[in-house]
């Protein structure tokens, strides 16, 4: 009897089928589920003399609709994503926090200069002066408030880095745990637990949106998960923590390797996963905007304390700048003294700490501290040197007549902190001419109107000084120039600028100039050159171009063939097209991605997906396939019955 | 290929994100009037924008310092007009002056009024700009340029010095904003003493009449550059002396006598020529010191060098106001070269990062584009979603 059995079959094959397909229905929203089809055979036949006979349907298995290559390609892809979605997250945040054209950094400095322009030409108003100092804090602020931003996300992107290590370590660990699992469970290739499989390539899926990962499936079915560097996450039921290593200014992600030394991985070790995005943010892009900022800080405080430095205040006495700090490239790790004068706050102690680091990451901590030391020192207007510290002696004759040509204004010029191209000695401490060359002594400067330059070389009323020839200022008009070097040790150098009028056609002429001694001098003839000297540093190069190095991004002094090439707002604008450049190719990259990732998800869909009309018809299809089989049970038994009734 | 529902739900989506993505982009492009909004959006354009942006701005603060420098030369000019009117007025009252027939008492209400007039002159010189800055003392531009005291003699003494303020119109140029006084006016009408005093003539031998005093200075001759007070200084003297001063005829008498002296001697230079040519004109061909005549020569001599003193002067401020002029017109220049310019920057910005009105158009019809399609995306995604084999079971 026989056919008891039959339906028995047919009956249970239809149960497994309807019950698969109701599990893929119930699965149709759950992420990382395949969905699952049985596969079914027919018996095998029996043999009863006239040939085989039917024996019914067996379920063979109960397996996962699943490709391991489209699997790959999901995960890579997702990898890329996250790692770009943080990328342009952060450098979002960064790029509006510069470009900004009325809050920017730049407006800043713009707000600064005009409003030395107002005052320059009204020195001698407190309320003018007042309005320097306003928009120097406000300028000061407005670096602050960017570098601490620009901190903020750097610690942000730390914890960052903490959180997604932790996350990694919990999804080895699981992974370790369900390899495990599933050896337990398995049984040969038929039997497999497909959910636990599913569990296990969505936990890999979520790895890689934190760091890309290589698996490798072994022979016993584990997943073995590599990293790009090749170090192993997972073998088999074991599992390797990462752990993070943070100093002030780095953040280091290791992998703990047990008995050999730990390994560090840095973002050019791994290809993708919001692991590579922060870290790709932390050793590379934060700090290259840290330095920038810090350089642009750096520098125009240096520049302009170095001109304030030579003039005089309105009650003309000169401001405190006793002793500058300077690095001299055949030394470099100093001497530095401290300064108590200038304009801003001086900076240079850090600058070599960014002159001495030997990394990015610490370059750019040593940066990010000059802007947060950043201050105005000056606190009363009338404190603001505006005035030149050189002038021009009587040029009225006892008789009353004024001898030509006129010295219209004369003023001393700073030089910007020295580098390798110029000779060092005696320019870089910035000496006042009241220093190297005390009143009464006295410069001569020689005029003939036969010669040209109409000028010649100025002489020194007392011994020891030498003069180079007077030029015509290549950047000024109008403007005549000279060095002057004092020749006792230690030598030092200044230079002086002058404007000349009223030049007749004929005749000679010396003119004598001389600093201004406070003593003596009092506020007679006091001006605004010193201001306007300050002034034209908005137009001149004061910084050099930031590097591209994978130790070093400030350009530093003691580099061979630093120059420095750019104004400020050129310097800044590099700033902004590095943040924007990488911006731009982030978001297209992201765009490409996502649009590559849609492909490859319809693909996998198209393979594991559940399609619920599908599902539909199948129900329909196994229901009646059970009424079928019942049916033939109902069948067999009315036969058997129909017997029972006969012999009865 | 298999459509599954995960597929048919997160492509709807995909696609109608992307979409508000675009909707959004293009919403911020057109509020804000910028094709540029981050610098990420357009990289190069958006660098470039900050350095022609500070550009700009520095421009249009030169523009501004020039027009400073503009409205500050022109009180400068303005005042310097009114300086020549009252030198004019001054050169009248020495015409007058010059006819000796004047009584002392019409000499003496005339000068009263050259005291007005010069206190009216050193008051135009001592003119403040609108800032209350002093405009004619150099660089010191908070005390008064010129001193003024008129007794016993008018006196005028500058007080400021040689140096300009200067504001900057350029990168690499300034303006003057100030013009030294004693440049304009003079040091001061003090007239130098002589380097060596002629000693008095010896009473013997007796050839030349022994009463001819010791002179310390030529009070005609004034140095150059300082003439205009001089001139006024010496007509006050010449008003209050008059024609008929035993001093001043001895003292003209004596520098005549020298004069012929260095000539006899065949001398030159010789400084005290003037004289001697005074002396030698047809309307006075005065002989051999002394003589009575000499007073009224003196006078009218010293009433001559005032005439020429004051031109000289006048011709002086008349030369500073062409200065003056020329910077004004340097600063105008700077002005609408700035203004146009600004119109070229803020054109250049406006290409680089804004929209221009072509963009603008193509920013709305790409809007209403997108706007659009989302809408049949929503559209054809509800209608899809409702879409499901288990209606019908």
């Amino acid at each position: 009897m026989n056919l008891l059995n039959l339906g028995a079959s047919g009956v249970s094959a239809a149960r497994v089928n309807l019950e698969t397909t109701s599990h893929n229905i119930s699965n149709v929203n759950t992420d990382g589920y395949s969905r699952q089809v049985v596969s079914q055979k027919a018996a095998l036949p029996q043999y009863n003399g006239f040939g085989f006979l039917g024996q019914g349907a067996d379920i063979a298995s109960v397996s996962r609709m699943f490709d391991q290559f489209v699997e790959v390609e999901l995960r890579t892809s997702t990898s890329t994503i996250s790692s770009l979605q943080a990328q342009q997250n952060a450098l979002g945040t960064i790029d509006n926090m510069l470009t900004d054209s009325s809050t920017g950094i730049m407006a800043s400095v713009q707000q600064f200069f005009t409003a030395m322009q107002t005052a320059a030409a009204n020195p001698t108003s407190i309320a003018t002066r007042q309005v320097v100092l306003s928009e120097a804090q406000a300028l000061v602020d407005r670096f602050q408030t960017t570098n601490s931003q620009i901190e903020e996300l750097r610690q942000n992107l730390r914890s960052s880095v903490d959180v997604s290590v932790n996350q990694i370590n919990t999804l080895t660990e699981n992974l370790a745990k369900i390899n495990r699992q599933i050896t337990i469970l398995s049984d040969g290739s038929a039997k497999v637990p497909n959910d636990l499989l599913d569990q296990r390539d969505k936990l890999v899926v979520d790895l890689g949106k934190l760091v890309n990962v290589n698996v490798v499936q072994s022979d016993d079915g584990n997943y073995n998960v590599f990293l790009d560097s090749g170090q192993a996450l997972v073998v088999g039921p074991s599992s390797s923590k990462l752990y993070t290593q943070t100093t002030q200014s780095s953040t280091k992600v290791m992998l703990d390797n047990q008995f050999t030394p730990d390994t560090q991985i840095s973002y050019t070790d791994i290809r993708g996963g919001a692991l590579q995005g922060y870290l790709q943010l932390l050793e590379q892009d934060i700090p290259r905007v840290q330095i920038d900022l810090g350089n642009l800080a750096v520098e125009f405080t240096d520049a302009v304390n170095r001109q304030h430095a030579l003039g005089v205040d309105l009650t003309g006495q000169y401001q405190q700048a006793a002793t500058q700090h300077y690095l001299d490239p055949a030394t470099p790790s100093g001497p530095y003294m401290a300064q108590d004068g200038g304009l801003f706050q001086d900076l240079s102690q850090e600058r070599l700490t960014a002159e001495n680091a030997t990394n990015i990451t610490d370059e750019a901590l040593a940066m990010q501290l000059a802007v947060a030391h950043m201050a105005v020192k000056v606190g009363n207007p009338a404190q603001l040197a505006m005035s030149s510290g050189v002038i021009a002696t009587s040029q009225v004759s006892a008789d009353g007549s004024i001898t030509k040509p006129v010295i219209s204004s004369v003023w001393q010029e700073a030089y910007l902190h020295q580098d390798n191209t110029t000779p060092f000695v005696g320019k870089e401490p910035n000496a006042r001419l009241f220093d190297v060359l005390p009143p009464p002594a006295t410069v001569q400067i020689p005029f003939d109107a036969s010669t040209n330059p109409v000028f010649g070389t100025p002489t020194v009323s007392v011994a020891g000084y030498t003069a180079t020839a007077i030029s015509k200022s290549t950047t000024q008009q109008g403007v005549w120039e000279f060095e002057l070097t004092s020749t006792a040790a230690p030598s030092q150098t200044v230079k002086l600028a002058f404007k000349a009028e009223s030049l007749p056609l004929t005749g000679t002429q010396s003119l004598t100039i001389r600093a201004r001694d406070p003593a003596t001098d009092g506020v007679n003839g006091m001006d605004n050159s010193n201001m306007l000297a300050i002034n034209s540093l908005q137009s001149k190069p004061i910084l050099a171009s930031t590097k591209t190095g994978t130790t070093s991004l400030l350009a530093k002094i003691t580099d061979p063939g630093f120059t420095r090439t750019s104004t400020m707002e050129v310097f800044f604008a590099q700033t902004v097209s590095y943040v924007g450049s990488r911006g731009s190719i982030t978001d297209v990259q992201l765009k490409a991605q996502q649009n590559l990732n849609l492909e490859v998800t319809k693909k996998k869909q198209g393979l594991s997906g559940v399609d619920l009309d599908e599902e539909a018809a199948n129900l329909v299809k196994f229901q009646q396939a059970y009424q079928a089989s019942s049916k033939v049970i109902q069948v067999a038994q009315e036969t058997f019955q129909a017997i029972l009734d006969a012999v009865a | 290929m298999r459509v599954t529902n995960a597929t048919q739900f997160g492509l709807g989506v995909f696609y109608m994100q992307q979409k508000q993505q675009s909707l959004q982009k293009l919403y911020e492009q057109i509020s804000s009037k910028q094709r540029v909004i981050t610098s990420s959006d357009d990289p190069a354009a958006a660098s470039l924008a900050i350095e022609v942006t500070a550009i700009a701005d520095r421009s249009s603060r030169f523009v501004s310092n020039a027009s400073l420098a503009y409205d500050q030369l022109a009180t400068t000019d303005t005042t310097l007009q009114n300086v020549s009117d009252v030198i004019t007025r001054v050169r009248e009252l020495a015409v007058q002056a010059g006819k000796p027939a004047l009584s002392q008492t019409d000499r003496a209400a005339m000068r009263s009024e050259l005291v007005e007039v010069t206190k009216n002159l050193v008051g135009l010189f001592n003119t403040t700009s609108a800032e209350g800055n002093y405009i004619f003392g150099g660089t010191a531009t908070g005390s008064k340029p010129f001193e003024l005291s008129w007794e016993p003699v008018i006196q005028v003494d500058y007080q400021g010095n040689m140096q300009r303020q200067e504001v900057a119109v350029g990168t690499s140029r300034t303006l003057a904003l100030t013009e030294p006084g004693n440049l304009v006016a003079g040091q001061t009408s003090t007239v130098p003493l002589l380097t060596t005093a002629l000693a008095a003539v010896p009473a013997a031998p007796p050839a030349i009449p022994g009463n001819l005093p010791a002179v310390s200075k030529d009070p005609d001759a004034f140095t150059a550059g300082n003439e205009l007070f001089q001139a006024i200084s010496r007509l006050d003297v010449l008003l209050r002396v008059g024609p008929n001063d035993p001093a001043s005829t001895a003292e003209f008498d004596r520098m005549l006598y020298e004069s012929r002296q260095l000539t006899a001697a065949g001398t030159t230079p010789n400084p005290y020529k003037a004289y001697e040519d005074f002396a030698a004109t047809p309307d006075w061909n005065i002989p051999n010191p002394p003589t009575p005549d000499s007073g009224s020569a003196y006078y009218s001599k010293g009433m001559a060098e005032v005439l020429k003193g004051l031109d000289a002067g006048f011709e002086q401020v008349v030369s500073v106001n062409t200065v003056i002029g020329s910077r004004m017109n340097a600063a105008q220049t700077v002005k609408d070269i700035g203004t146009e310019l600004d119109i070229n920057y803020t054109k250049r910005i406006q290409q680089l990062v804004g929209l221009d009105e072509d963009g603008y158009v193509k920013a709305i019809s790409s809007y209403q584009q997108a706007l659009t399609a989302l809408q049949a995306s929503q559209q054809t995604f509800s209608s899809i979603s409702k879409l499901s084999l288990f209606n019908y079971l």
